[in-house]
């Protein structure tokens, strides 16, 4: 308890700790400790700070100004970024869910012909390279388990229209693929379960972190101006 | 009365004190106990008002404190206001 009055004190100005804070520790020990004096010395030491002079006035004002800038201009950055639509298919596999032979066909089905006719077909990323579109193309499908013979096959795309027609193409491309002996040799059945459901809007962790690091890089900034205003001062009042 | 700045100058008008002291003091007249930030926040207050100021003395961590001719001055004026305003709520009572 002693522990946590004490540390209150080093929440009060520099300058008041320096002319008071011998005494106040003294009255503290003398008097015996309180759990209601933790808020009363809080508040004193909030009130404390805010006697500020005209330099510190502003200096706070500048720093929150310039914090909320950059929390504003990053929350606006944030805003610019699209939404992303995710659907998803689920495919049947029998007589179970074999994670090589199904990879076996997922990688004779998403070639990268096959790829960029998708791209072309449905002008997915606009007049972007076809390399990177394709690579594109890739991180945003997904394929998982989704039971011990079921697997979720999802594409994520800006268009929720889109989103779910390529959903349904990639599908068509698998059930194909499978068809072909040489890429299935054990005789592994995929058929639909079910078909590419209606689009749902990701969560949009990208657009969170964004909004989130506008808070430490605001402060951060905050923190150095207030350094060096600091030092401007020191340097003028000697 | 709670207005922590006139407890204090009430109880420095009897003679100098430190921290504790006025603590004790301000409790045993007044039925208040002042919490250590609220005191030394009026303490604050009412030296940069002149009103008080700190009584040389050896023992440098019990500073005692003692009540300005300036701070006798407001002291007997925030008195006498509040004379005025006890006397009147008496009276008003008395008639009702």
């Amino acid at each position: 308890m002693k522990r946590v009055l004490r540390f209150l004190i080093y929440l009060y100005p520099a300058w008041w700790r320096r002319r008071y804070g011998r005494e106040l520790e003294t009255l503290l020990e003398d008097s015996g400790s309180r759990w209601r004096d933790v808020w009363d010395l809080f508040r004193g030491a909030m009130e404390m700070r805010m006697q500020m002079s005209r330099w510190s006035f502003v200096r706070i004002v500048i720093v929150c100004g310039i914090a909320g800038l950059v929390l504003s201009c990053v929350g606006a950055l944030s805003m610019s970024i699209p939404y992303r639509y995710r659907s998803t298919a689920i495919l049947k596999i029998e007589p179970a869910f074999d994670t090589d032979a199904l990879n076996r066909v997922v990688h004779a089905a998403f070639t990268p012909q096959a790829l960029s006719e998708i791209i072309r077909q449905e002008h997915l990323y606009g007049e972007a390279p076809i390399d990177g579109s394709i690579d594109r193309l890739r991180r945003a499908i997904l394929i998982k388990p989704a039971g011990s013979n079921l697997a979720q096959v999802s594409f994520a795309h800006e268009n929720p229209v889109q989103a779910q027609r390529v959903s349904q193409d990639l599908i068509g491309r698998i059930i194909s693929a499978n068809v072909n002996p040489s890429v299935n040799p054990n005789g592994l059945r995929i058929e639909f379960d079910a078909p590419p459901g209606p689009p749902k809007r990701q969560f949009e962790g990208k657009r969170l972190s964004l909004v989130g690091l506008g808070l430490p890089t605001g402060m951060l900034f905050g923190v150095v101006l207030a350094l060096i205003l600091r030092r401007r001062r020191a340097r003028t009042a000697s | 009365m709670s207005d922590p700045t006139l407890l204090v100058l009430a109880s420095l008008a009897e003679g100098d004190k430190h921290g504790y002291a006025m603590m004790e003091d301000i409790e045993l007249f007044a039925g208040v106990r002042l919490g250590p930030g609220t005191l030394y926040g009026a303490i604050t207050r009412l030296e940069e008002r002149g009103w008080i100021g700190p009584v040389k003395t050896r023992d440098e961590r019990r500073q005692p404190y003692r009540i300005t001719a300036a701070g006798q001055e407001h002291l007997a004026e925030q008195l006498a206001s509040l004379n005025r305003v006890v006397k009147t709520g008496l009276s008003r009572l008395k008639q009702a």
